[in-house]
């Protein structure tokens, strides 16, 4: 197998495996993490969602 | 993608999407792949800051949680390629081939300059790991036409030169100084290849990409040449990308105009200097400017219309 395909089926199977990635420290989040996931778009802005505060 | 304002600091929150756009498994497995990338670069930046600042901090992120948060950059999309942005696009980028990962995606929709005039980056969807020593690029040994340079420009730089073509001075200025700064950052890559006993093959091609731009340097006729045969090299790339994915503009339209000029003018130099490939290379002047003109009736039929 060459390298682009290793990569894909190594990717797929990581995705299947249902591991997890964390980078950072969720300890410096500014928001709590519930409220993060939460975020919905309100206004949209030639393509960009902004939500304040 | 989402701006998060508390108290008086910005986030940049991206989610991951419900919907993939790019329909392959790339596309499928690119949020995955940025997070590991965001975890390569937490690391990276945490040990040579320096080497690694026009990366994007990232505060948090998990997969299974689905998100991304950033610091937000306060910036602008690319206007003008400076020598000074150029310099840090090299030197960021040789730094990440060197850690053993090379960016498919330099398109100007993935670089921010900020306000102090830096340089930004932030979208690694398309970022790869390979072995820098034994590969050319992320696709192996397969596709040797794919390098730093060359993705910036078939990305986003010969984009920028056609806008501003009527301004041929800082045409060719930017030209020039991207080649001698892509001469500069490439040479210094060789002696980390060198020194760390690379491939004899990736050392060769290192040393192909360092030749054909000490040439181009050497006057004003070879930088034209140079930039015909380069400019040629990422339109043919973008077109193939533009018909295969279906999705023509009026702008891959203007490109095969050039493409079939250049095969009308410069065929004997196209040639001469390996311009041609992925099978180009065995046509002769008509055939291939047979095969382009067919590329545009295709081109033609597959104009995306604005709704
Ligand atoms: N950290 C950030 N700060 C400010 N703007 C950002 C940031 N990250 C992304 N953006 C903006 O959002 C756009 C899309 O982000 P990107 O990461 O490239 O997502 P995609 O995977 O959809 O291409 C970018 O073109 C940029 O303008
Ligand atoms: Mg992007």
């Amino acid at each position: 197998m060459n390298i682009v395909d290793q990569r894909r089926t190594y990717q797929l199977n990581f995705l299947q495996s249902k591991q997890e990635i964390e980078v950072g420290n969720k300890d410096h989040l500014p928001l709590p993490i519930d409220e993060l996931v939460k975020i919905v778009p309100i206004l949209v802005v030639s393509n960009k969602y902004f939500l304040q505060d | 993608m989402y701006k998060i304002r508390v108290g008086n600091h910005c986030y940049n929150l991206k989610k991951k999407r419900e919907h993939i756009l790019v329909k392959n498994t790339d596309g499928q497995t690119s949020f995955l792949n940025e997070i590991q990338r965001r975890k390569n670069f937490y690391e990276y930046k945490s040990v040579e800051p320096e080497k690694f600042s026009h990366i994007v901090h990232t505060i948090y992120a998990s997969l299974h949680q689905g998100f991304i948060l950033s610091e937000w950059i306060d910036g602008d999309i690319i206007s003008r390629f400076d020598k000074e942005i150029i310099r840090d696009i090299f030197k960021t980028h040789i730094e990440i081939e060197k850690k053993g990962l090379f960016e498919c995606d330099l398109s100007k929709n993935n670089l921010l300059i900020d306000k102090n005039k830096q340089i930004m980056f932030f979208d690694f969807g398309y970022m790869y790991p390979y072995n820098p020593l034994i590969h050319y690029n992320s696709d192996g040994k397969q596709l040797p036409i794919f390098h730093l340079c060359e993705r910036l420009e078939s990305r986003s730089l010969m984009q920028y030169l056609m806008d501003i073509e009527n301004d041929s001075s800082l045409m060719i200025e930017t030209f020039e100084n991207t080649k001698r700064l892509a001469l500069e950052a490439y040479s210094e890559k060789l002696i980390w290849l060198e020194k760390n006993n690379a491939d004899t093959d990736v050392i060769q091609w290192q040393k192909n990409w360092i030749n054909q731009w000490e040439y181009s340097l050497k006057s004003p006729a070879n930088l034209l040449e140079t930039y015909e045969l380069e400019s040629f090299r990422s339109y043919v790339l973008d077109v193939h990308d533009d018909i295969g994915g279906k999705s023509c503009t009026p702008m891959t339209i203007k490109k095969l105009d050039k493409i079939l000029e250049q095969i009308k003018h410069n065929y004997p130099t196209l040639k001469i200097r390996n311009g041609l490939f992925w099978g180009d290379e065995k046509l002769n002047n008509s055939s291939l400017y047979d095969k382009y003109t067919k590329l545009k009736e295709q081109a033609c039929r597959y104009q995306l219309h604005e709704t």
